[in-house]
């Protein structure tokens, strides 16, 4: 990018914001042009209201007389011909002629132009080139413009009382440096050095709007240490909500949302935390009731801040088809069996997904005859609770320990897994659950992965799925894999491409690890953060790897690269077959895992990702 | 004041209403299909250096601040309207900037100060087409900068005392960290 300054600024938002006010006697532009060439203050005050209050300072003006907006709103203007924010009269150097003539022209109802004596907040003298427009609406006064011409006084006025030499010297120095930067020149020569930044005329709320709002939450940090305006403005929760919303996508930052207020963080603080990690940890969570007959092998998913868990295999390898919701709002959470009329037929194996905000479908596993490949929606919220089957037409080959997510909070993607005579799978599957008549489309490549079971499916990125370790396929063996494969679905022709790998030959991509990679692996647990990363643990593990080590990847970087990640608490003790779900955003529920123990659903541990509210 | 008259007063108003909306209904045809004959005239602005441009209606249309001036003042679009924040170098490249179809990269061929000029007209004139391209083109450019670099690309003072900004770097500090990790 090419920059270089030949042209010069004009400053005038404050028209634009009368322009753009809805009242009746809103005005057009002003009918003078702004002459001056180098910035000025400009000050509108409301005519109408007693005393002209202030209703709109500009930028330049908070800089130069150090006043922010928010200290002078509302007040008359006068304040400025006192010397520092505590003095209550007017100096006596200030020319009494020239104030009356401001009365006079105000009361008239005509313009004024003079020259007069003020202060800034620290107390160092302006001298104010200043014109004063009156604005009429339909008959009578009903705002007026101040133009500001503010340049250096020659006063000594001896140190401000109360404040310390060190102090007048230090404020006096910056207005030196503000002033200096200003640059004026006299009127007429089009070739103005830059003055004040141009952006900072903008107002806040376009400011923040449309250019903050559009970094991400690191730069917001960054950006807040630029100077004392920009440093306000990155305080303010409303632009961190935009912030994390253009970060994460509107459906992260709606599950964000369903943490009730009490409990959430403010949005700049969840933004930092979830972008950090600094306050992750492993934490117990004991809860109420009892998922009985007790299982492994079920499936979990998270609908807000519930968790939902349909089916498994019960003692006698039986698969069981009964429905739990655990209430992580309550305050005291329990399990509580959820009475349906017609369950889908019992499995174990499946996989259960959130979709549609707050419905839950079910696809594929191990039933009583066999494998599957119906698909059945839960809606959590209907009164009763009720599974519905989907018809879907063509469906995939019926499996089990296949991976699924969902795509734009509406269609399920199904990959790999387990079909009959235990052949492994491949392929990739979509169903777009918004639509009347839902119809199962596969996703057309013309290369896949090795077929594998026990792998995970993340999304990220909006419109992006990584897949991540499950026992693979390689020739007639079978192996742990810690293969990292993406494919990008708003892509016209998707493909997948390998991100990390183990070098396996053949594959595109692969020698090219980058980090830590975790141990190859199945039935882990895949984790979506905000923003993209991926966060994996669990699952079974070969060798005498610990399985609780957290490993993270940001698949959006240039270079992909596997990092540990070190997190206080207590994980799930060596482990594999969790399911998990991440409920509110924040909290990764991790349950069961076949630790040759009897199955403790009343005690869960929970990976925080933030900061929780107490 | 017999009925008869002031039904014959009100039927003739009530015919030089339809007319007139006909004639909107007309204007707005000729609007959308914009390869006809205008029988609208150009819209005539005067910038700050007092240079005039005949702008064509269906552009000042995307200038919401001049167009919501146009509407208040009965369609008056004799005179012509005065733009006391604009310079004609402004508005002439706004004008080029539309006729390339708001094409990203020609911005990218200016200097950093008309940007920004163009971003205050922008603003000002109320568009937002082009007020989203340009604030998107600011907010790349800034992406992943170091403070430095912000201030000195937006000319802004650095007006923290030397002790509030050791403060704020090190609450912005995680700004500038990588993860928690064992590398």
């Amino acid at each position: 990018m090419e920059w270089d300054s030949n042209s010069d600024l004009s400053d005038d938002e404050a028209v634009s914001f009368m322009l753009n006010d809805d009242d009746d006697d809103a005005v057009g532009p002003l009918p003078f042009p702004v002459l001056q060439t180098a910035p000025c203050g400009f000050v509108v005050t409301d005519a109408v209201e007693p005393d002209h209050p202030i209703i709109y300072v500009n930028a330049v003006f908070e800089m130069v007389t150090g006043y922010r907006a928010e200290e002078v709103l509302g007040r008359n203007c006068r304040f400025l011909q006192c010397r520092g924010p505590f003095a209550k009269r007017r100096h006596p150097l200030v020319d009494s002629t020239v104030v009356s003539e401001i009365r006079r022209c105000l009361d008239e109802g005509v313009e004024f132009q003079g020259e007069l004596l003020n202060f800034r907040k620290d107390g160092s003298p302006l001298m104010n080139r200043l014109r004063l427009t009156p604005i009429y609406g339909e008959d009578e006064i009903t705002h007026v413009i101040g133009i500001q011409f503010f340049t250096e006084a020659n006063i000594d006025l001896g140190p401000l009382p109360g404040s310390t030499i060190k102090e007048s010297t230090k404020s006096s120095d910056r207005f030196h440096s503000v002033l200096s930067s200003l640059n004026p020149v006299p009127v007429g020569d089009r070739n103005v050095t830059r003055g004040i930044c141009g952006i900072l005329q903008l107002s806040d709320e376009v400011l923040s709007l449309k250019i903050l709002a559009r970094l991400t939450p690191r730069d917001i940090a960054s950006v807040g240490s630029v100077c004392r305006h920009l440093y306000e403005l990155t305080k303010n929760e409303d632009l961190w909500r935009m912030v994390c919303q253009n970060a994460w996508g509107s459906e992260t930052t709606r599950v964000l949302e369903t943490v009730p207020g009490a409990r959430r963080l403010g949005w700049g603080r969840l933004a930092r935390e979830l972008t950090t990690l600094e306050a992750a940890a492993w934490r117990k969570l004991t809860v109420g009731g009892a998922v009985e007959p007790s299982r492994c092998n079920f499936s979990a998913c998270a609908v807000g801040n519930r968790v939902v868990l349909f089916g498994g295999e019960g003692v006698n390898m039986q698969p069981m088809n009964d429905t739990f919701v655990l209430d992580l709002n309550s305050s005291n959470p329990e399990w509580q069996h959820v009475q349906v009329s017609s369950p889908p037929p019992g499995r174990w194996g499946h996989t259960l997904s959130c979709v549609n905000g707050s419905r839950l479908v079910v696809f594929g596993g191990c039933g009583t005859q066999g494998l599957l490949n119906d698909v059945f929606v839960l809606d959590l919220d209907a009164k009763p609770p009720t599974w519905r089957e989907i018809s879907g037409l063509a469906p995939p080959l019926p499996r089990s320990w296949h991976s699924s997510c969902t795509l734009d909070g509406t269609k399920l993607i199904v990959s790999g897994g387990c079909a009959d005579s235990g052949v492994l799978l491949s392929d990739t599957f979509l169903l777009d659950l918004s639509m009347e008549k839902p119809v199962w489309r596969e996703i057309p490549v013309a290369w896949t992965p090795p077929s594998r079971l026990g792998h995970t499916l993340s999304v990220y990125g909006g419109r992006k799925i990584l897949m991540f370790g499950g026992l693979a396929k390689c020739g007639a063996l079978r192996f742990r894999s810690s293969d990292v494969f993406t494919m990008d679905l708003s892509e016209e022709e998707p493909c997948w491409r390998c991100v990390t790998g183990s070098g396996l030959p053949g594959l595109p991509g692969t020698g090219n690890p980058g980090g830590i990679a975790p141990p190859p692996r199945l039935d882990h647990v895949a984790v979506s953060l905000p923003g993209g990363r991926i966060l994996i643990f669990g699952g079974s593990v070969a060798g005498l790897h610990s399985a609780s080590q957290l490993y993270i990847l940001d698949p959006t970087d240039e270079k992909p690269t596997w990092r540990i990640l070190n997190v206080p608490g207590r994980p799930p003790r060596f482990a594999w077959g969790h399911s998990t779900c991440v409920v509110g955003g924040t909290r990764a529920i991790v349950m069961g895992g076949q630790t040759g123990e009897e199955w403790m659903l009343s005690e869960l541990h929970e990976l925080s990702l933030a900061s929780s509210v107490s | 004041m017999g009925e008869k008259g002031e039904s014959s007063k009100s039927a003739m108003l009530k015919h030089a209403e339809e007319e007139e909306l006909n004639t909107k209904r007309l204007k707005t045809v000729e609007g959308e299909e914009s390869n006809m004959v205008e029988e609208t005239e150009n819209i005539k602005l005067k910038t700050s250096d007092e240079i005039i441009f005949e702008v064509e209606p269906s552009i000042v249309k995307e200038m919401v601040t001049i167009q919501t001036f146009i509407e208040d003042n009965n369609n008056e679009t004799s005179i012509p309207i005065p733009l006391p924040n604009v310079t004609s170098n402004t508005l002439r490249r706004i004008l080029e900037f539309k006729a390339r179809g708001f094409d990203e990269e020609f911005v990218k061929t200016l200097g950093m100060d008309e940007v920004f000029e163009l971003i205050l007209a922008a603003n000002y004139l109320n568009m937002k087409t082009l007020l989203d391209i340009l604030t998107k083109i600011i907010a790349d450019f800034i992406k992943n900068k170091s403070v430095e670099f912000v201030r000195k690309f937006f000319n802004i003072v650095n007006d923290f005392t030397p002790e509030e900004e050791a403060k704020i770097r090190e609450e912005n500090a995680w700004a500038f960290e990588g993860f928690e990790c064992d590398d």
